[in-house]
């Protein structure tokens, strides 16, 4: 033990800011590209509902304006026919940009269904294309999509935190904070590089912060299941009984296995928007429906504030007699400090009430982390391509792994991500599992960009794939043209914003990628023979 | 001295399995410390147990001495879950 | 309803004169400039500036919405700024100042109902 310490002692003692250069280095580059690659599909996610929109151009206008109380008759006649037994019927109501048609789905004691979204007038599914559109895409962010949540659980959730060591150590090792803010000085390789990368966190460090954060929070009883097990057993209904005590409303019961007709939702649906206004109910969750214990749950749209929590209402649902309301005061958004806290945390990670302003700040911010992490990755490689040259023997194998991988990722995701919406369009609209055919043109397209980075110098890569991805954003729109009547031509004319908004939105992304791609082609020595100075730095 | 290889393994291990578990107990040791129903407690234990993550891998690679860390984090770990158990009462 | 365009100009014109107040800037633009002696003016003005940002969207938003535009905007701002600094530093100058005047006049309305 104590031979331990002091032949550590010997060691010639680094100062704390080189500690912390190194934490920020290493938990940065450990998994830097898990980084990128949830805050590339998290930033599109912030579009969810549009993309989604897109990508099933066959579907009727948004519902948002039809009155509550039909469409929740029609729903939940479909309920009745479909789950009469069930444990729980939830139903979601379209209310704003959010949820454009409603959904629903139920729970029985032995089987569930999964969330289907269905047409406000028929209750029955849309005849639409097969496809996971936006909602998939932003599911990936901390899904990973092929991986069990076993597993993407913990990866996303030590990436996370990964991150807010680097942000915090960043802070920290960030000599000037204030004297470089609006510092950039270009086109000197590295340390171009360095106030980018420094820029991009700084500018934008509230949402860095808050993202990871919030982000740890979303994951937190799966990430630090022990804090709960600790009071509530490790058993199932230990932490059913912690997400009743620190979720649920007041007044649910066990069934009483007494029938009892559902009360009329109407009077409930008239009490609720009369206190919230018309339109503002976001969902209505039903416990133990036909039962003389039943509850009916409404909860108040969250598009007025920040925080998630919102009033709820808790009627009897067999005297149909409002019994409570969460919080009780109409003032206070969460009944318990912590539950602010963590409302307003989720709130603010999700962006579920950003207006247009708002939401395209959310997405511009976004970018922004997508940018910090992918500078920081390339940042790495040019620090470590410098200190190559001065020792002796060619680049190591971490070092030529890492510029490869660099470049099929950075530069390789948004291809697949634009694949993504190619097979959404191509893809024969018959094909058997139709919506997980689009996804795997995503990671295959993906895989080929790091195959052809794995072969091709990074110079050139980054430069290929870069053209690649300007054509591949770029002839988005045109893609639309031929494969749906909501063109831009059209889209534009109608003023739909949702369409049009994508078409400009993916031009735009094809200019910007075509414009780096001219400038790393423009760069004559680093085509045709991988320097590492200019590779990069000197070109941007 | 580089950070790299066995050096930045040997702190890896206490920052990230030591640092999870100072996490873990300072959000035990909060919920015997808050004075709220239990569910509140253990919601606000989660909350803030993330931030003790942050600080004790920040903590492990400002010391630079893996044994030391290691023997630090557990301890109080070990300190703080206890203590907050028997603040709820939970070991008695 | 938070106005954008108010907010923005105004959140511009505020981040451009703390730049253009900060001495290495100002030198940027030639040691004889007049910048370099008005720094302080500068730096007030973009200070007074940032708070009828935060007024503007406080008062239009909320403080939830508010300051989460207001900190989206200021992130949005800062890069536009500091890309004008480093590439066209001349035009720096006149967009702080055509965004400060124009913020000025669209943010009355909204600070001050009927006029």
């Amino acid at each position: 033990m104590k031979g331990t310490e002091n032949s550590q002692v010997a060691v010639p003692a680094l100062g704390f800011r080189q500690s912390m250069t190194g934490l920020h280095t290493w938990a940065g580059l450990a998994l830097g590209w898990v980084l990128y690659f949830i805050f590339l599909t998290g930033t599109a996610g912030y579009f969810d509902t549009e993309i989604d929109r897109w990508m099933q151009p066959e579907l009727p206008a948004p519902q948002i304006d039809l009155p509550a109380a039909d469409t929740v008759t029609v729903l939940l006649a479909r309920l009745q026919r479909e789950a009469p037994a069930a444990e729980r019927w939830f139903i979601t109501l379209p209310a704003d940009r959010n949820t454009p048609y409603p959904q629903f789905f139920w729970q029985g004691a032995s089987s569930s269904s999964s969330r289907l979204t269905v047409d406000a007038t028929s209750g029955e599914a849309f005849t639409a294309r097969d496809t996971g559109g936006g909602q998939l895409l932003y599911q990936m962010h901390w899904r990973l999509h092929y991986l069990p949540r076993s597993l993407s659980n913990p990866v996303v959730g030590f990436a996370t935190l990964f991150m807010l060591v680097a942000l915090i150590t960043g802070v920290i090792i960030h000599k000037k904070i204030f004297r470089d803010f609006f510092t950039f000085r270009p086109g000197k390789g590295r340390r171009a590089w360095q106030d980018a990368h420094t820029a991009l966190g700084v500018v934008a460090l509230p949402f860095h912060l808050m993202i990871t954060y919030s982000g740890l929070i979303l994951l937190g009883f799966s990430l630090m299941p022990l804090v709960v097990a600790a009071y509530y057993g490790t058993d199932p209904k230990g932490r059913q009984q912690f997400i009743a005590d620190a979720f649920d409303p007041p007044g649910l019961l066990e069934p009483a296995g007494v029938a009892a007709p559902l009360a009329p939702l109407g009077p409930m649906i008239a009490t609720a928007e009369r206190r919230w206004g018309e339109g503002r109910i976001l969902f209505i969750d039903i416990r133990h429906p036909g039962d003389r214990n039943a509850r009916v749950l409404f909860h108040e749209n969250t598009d007025d504030s920040v925080s998630t929590g919102r009033e709820q209402l808790v009627f009897d649902g067999a005297s149909g007699a409002l019994l409570h309301t969460q919080p009780p005061s109409a003032t206070a958004t969460a009944n318990s400090a912590a539950k602010g806290a963590r409302d307003l945390l989720i709130g603010l990670h999700e962006g579920l009430f950003a207006p247009p302003l708002l939401r395209w700040l959310y997405f511009f911010s976004g970018l922004l982390g997508s940018a910090m992490a992918a500078s920081g990755l390339v940042l790495w490689t040019i620090k470590r391509r410098q200190q190559t040259a001065r020792r002796a023997g060619g680049p190591g194998a971490g070092l030529l792994l890492v510029e490869r991988l660099n470049a099929g990722v950075v530069a390789g995701l948004p291809i697949g991500i634009a694949a993504y919406f190619w097979a959404n369009r191509l893809l024969p609209l018959d094909l058997a599992d139709r919506a997980g055919w689009e996804v795997h043109a995503m990671f295959l397209a993906w895989l080929a960009m790091l195959i052809h980075a794995a072969l091709r110098p990074p110079a050139r890569s980054w430069a290929e794939q870069f053209a690649i991805a300007a054509g591949a954003f770029g002839l988005l729109p045109l893609l639309n043209l031929f494969t749906s009547d909501s063109h831009l031509g059209q889209s534009l004319a109608a003023g739909d914003w949702t369409f049009a908004g994508f078409d400009l939105t993916t031009l735009g992304f094809g200019l910007a990628f075509a414009w780096a791609a001219r400038r790393l082609w423009q760069a004559p020595e680093t085509a045709r023979q991988y320097s590492p100075r200019t590779a990069m730095g000197e070109s941007l | 001295m580089e950070l790299t290889g066995w050096r930045l393994l040997a702190l890896a291990a206490p920052a990230l399995l030591g640092g999870y578990a100072l996490a873990t107990a300072s959000g035990i040791f909060l919920v015997g410390l808050l004075p709220v129903p239990l569910g509140e407690a253990v919601l606000a234990g989660n909350l803030l147990g993330f931030a003790c993550y942050a600080v004790a891998v920040i903590w492990v690679f400002a010391l630079r001495r893996p044994v030391r860390a290691w023997l630090q984090l557990l301890l109080a770990s070990g300190i703080l879950a206890a203590s907050g158990l028997l603040l709820r009462g939970q070991l008695l | 309803m938070i106005p954008a365009l108010p907010l923005i100009t105004l959140a511009f014109a505020a981040v451009g004169c703390l730049c253009l107040a900060m001495e290495r800037h100002a030198l940027q633009l030639g040691a004889n400039s007049r910048l370099v002696q008005k720094r302080n003016w500068l730096r007030r003005s973009g200070w007074l500036l940032l708070a009828l940002a935060t007024m503007v969207s406080v008062i239009t938003g909320g403080w939830g919405f508010g300051l989460v535009a207001l900190l989206g905007s200021l992130s949005a701002v800062t890069l536009a700024v500091i890309g004008l600094m480093t590439y066209r530093p001349r035009w720096l100058i006149y967009s702080t100042g055509a965004c400060g005047i124009a913020g000025l006049l669209m943010s009355g309305p909204v600070i001050w109902p009927g006029i």
